[in-house]
C-alpha cells in the first residue's frame, strides 16, 4: 500500500508543463529512490508520459530523447509509444538519430517515431497528433555496479520533427529538458562487524 | 518517575546492549578442529570472502557469514590476522576487512612425582604446575593423597588443569607398598 501512495506521491509531483508544443508530462519511478539515491546494480523501471502535444505550424511530434547520468550502467527500451496518427510509420528505440532540419542535430537514446520505416526517424515527419493523444514509454534503467556515488540524473526531452526530423518548420523548435531525477548511486561503505568466535 | 529514569539509564550499560564480540587476539584450545567464526550478516545479496593463515583450513561455510575452522595443525602461540573477512554488496562494494589475531593455547601441567609410600604413611599435599587445579583419584582427598586410604598398589592421580576454556590434564602414578607385618618375637 506504501508503495502505491508512494509512487502515486511521485507520479502527482511529476507533473510538469512547458510552453511552446509540448504539453504536460508525467512519469513514475519504480521502485522509487530512497535518499535520492539508488543501490549499485539496482534495476529501475521509468515510465514517461507526454499527455498533450500542440501542433504548432504543423510540427508533429518527433520522439523522445533521453539525457542519462553516468551512473547508469544501461537503458533498455520496454514499451514504447503508440503510434497516434495511424497514417503509418512506427515508434522505435534508437540509440542515434540525426536530423535532416537543420541544425542538424544529434539525439538519443530514446524512443522516435520513424514514419517511413527505414530505420531512420531524422529523415521524415514525426507522429500526426490526429486526435488529442498522448504518448507512454517504458524503459528499464541499471544502476552501474560501483562503489563512487555517481550521477543518476534522467532527463527526457520531448521534441518536434521541426528539430528531430525533416520538417522544415522552426515554431517547436524550442526544447525544454524535463528532469525526472538527479541523484546518486548509493555508495555508503560497507561496514562489517567484528568476528566473535563461538 | 524522575527516580525511575534515572535507575534505568544508569542500567542500560549493564544490560541487554552489549554485542557479542570476541576478545582480541582470540584464545584457541591446541589441536581444535571445530571453531566456528562469524560476522553479523548484512542481509541477502552479500558475499563473505574469509582468510585464515595456514596451516589452518576453513572447513564449511565460506562465502557466508559464519565459517567452521579447523586449527588442528597450528603450532602453539600467537597467529597474527589469523582471520579476516571481508563482505561484497550486490553492487561489488566491498567493506574493509575485518581481522581478528588468534593465539593457540597449549598448557602442559606437571605434578611432582611423590611416594613410594608405606600402607599407613600420613597424608600428602599434591602439588602441580601451573597450579589452580584439581586432583582426582584413588586415595585423593582434598587436594592430598592419603596412602591409607588409597591401600596397597599402584595408584594413577589424574591433574586437570583449565585455562580460557581448554583443560589439560597430566597423570602419575603412586606406589603404596604394604607395612611389612612382623612375627611376634620369638624365645628359644
Amino acid at each position: 500500500m506504501k508503495k502505491y501512495i508512494i509512487i502515486l506521491l511521485i507520479s502527482l509531483l511529476s507533473i510538469v508543463s512547458y510552453s511552446q508544443c509540448v504539453g504536460t508530462q508525467t512519469f513514475t519511478l519504480t521502485p522509487a529512490p530512497v535518499g535520492g539515491t539508488y543501490n549499485p546494480g539496482q534495476v529501475v523501471t521509468l515510465c514517461y508520459t507526454l499527455n498533450s502535444y500542440t501542433q504548432s505550424n504543423f510540427n508533429y511530434f518527433e520522439g523522445f530523447d533521453l539525457n542519462l547520468g553516468p551512473g547508469w550502467a544501461s537503458v533498455t527500451p520496454q514499451t514504447p509509444p503508440t503510434n497516434c496518427g495511424g497514417g503509418g510509420g512506427q515508434w522505435t528505440w534508437m540509440n542515434s538519430v540525426t536530423s535532416t532540419a537543420t541544425p542538424i542535430t544529434t539525439v538519443g537514446p530514446g524512443y522516435f517515431f520513424d514514419l517511413t520505416i527505414d530505420g531512420n526517424p531524422g529523415n521524415d515527419f514525426g507522429d500526426n497528433n490526429t486526435s488529442n493523444c498522448s504518448w507512454t514509454f517504458c524503459v528499464q534503467l541499471t544502476v552501474a555496479n560501483g562503489c563512487t556515488p555517481q550521477n543518476l540524473l534522467i532527463q527526457v526531452t520531448a521534441g518536434s520533427d521541426g528539430v528531430w526530423g525533416s520538417y522544415s518548420s522552426t515554431a517547436c523548435d524550442a526544447l525544454f529538458p524535463n528532469t525526472v531525477f538527479n541523484g546518486t548511486i548509493n555508495a555508503t561503505p560497507i561496514v562489517l562487524g567484528s568476528i566473535s568466535h563461538n | 518517575m524522575k527516580n525511575l529514569i534515572t535507575i534505568l539509564l544508569f542500567l542500560i550499560p549493564f544490560f541487554g546492549f552489549s554485542q557479542l564480540t570476541t576478545t582480541n587476539p582470540d584464545t584457541v584450545c591446541y589441536q581444535t578442529s571445530g571453531s566456528i567464526y562469524q560476522v553479523p550478516s548484512l542481509g541477502a545479496g552479500y558475499t563473505y570472502n574469509w582468510t585464515v593463515t595456514a596451516p589452518g583450513v576453513i572447513t564449511s561455510g565460506a562465502g557466508t557469514n559464519s565459517i567452521g575452522v579447523n586449527w588442528s595443525a597450528a603450532s602453539p602461540g600467537l597467529i597474527t590476522n589469523g582471520v579476516s573477512v571481508t563482505a561484497t554488496g550486490p553492487g561489488g562494494c566491498t567493506s574493509t576487512p575485518v581481522t581478528l589475531n588468534v593465539f593457540i593455547l597449549n598448557v602442559v601441567p606437571t605434578i611432582t612425582a611423590i611416594g613410594p609410600f608405606c600402607q599407613g604413611s600420613p597424608c600428602v599435599t599434591l602439588v602441580a604446575n601451573p597450579a589452580g587445579g584439581t586432583f582426582t583419584g584413588t586415595g585423593v582427598v582434598s587436594g592430598q593423597f592419603c596412602p591409607s586410604t588409597a591401600g596397597v598398589g599402584t595408584h594413577t592421580i589424574t591433574y586437570t588443569y583449565t585455562q580460557n576454556g581448554c583443560t589439560y590434564t597430566a597423570t602419575t602414578t603412586v606406589i603404596v607398598n604394604p607395612t611389612p607385618v612382623l612375627s611376634p618375637i620369638q624365645h628359644n
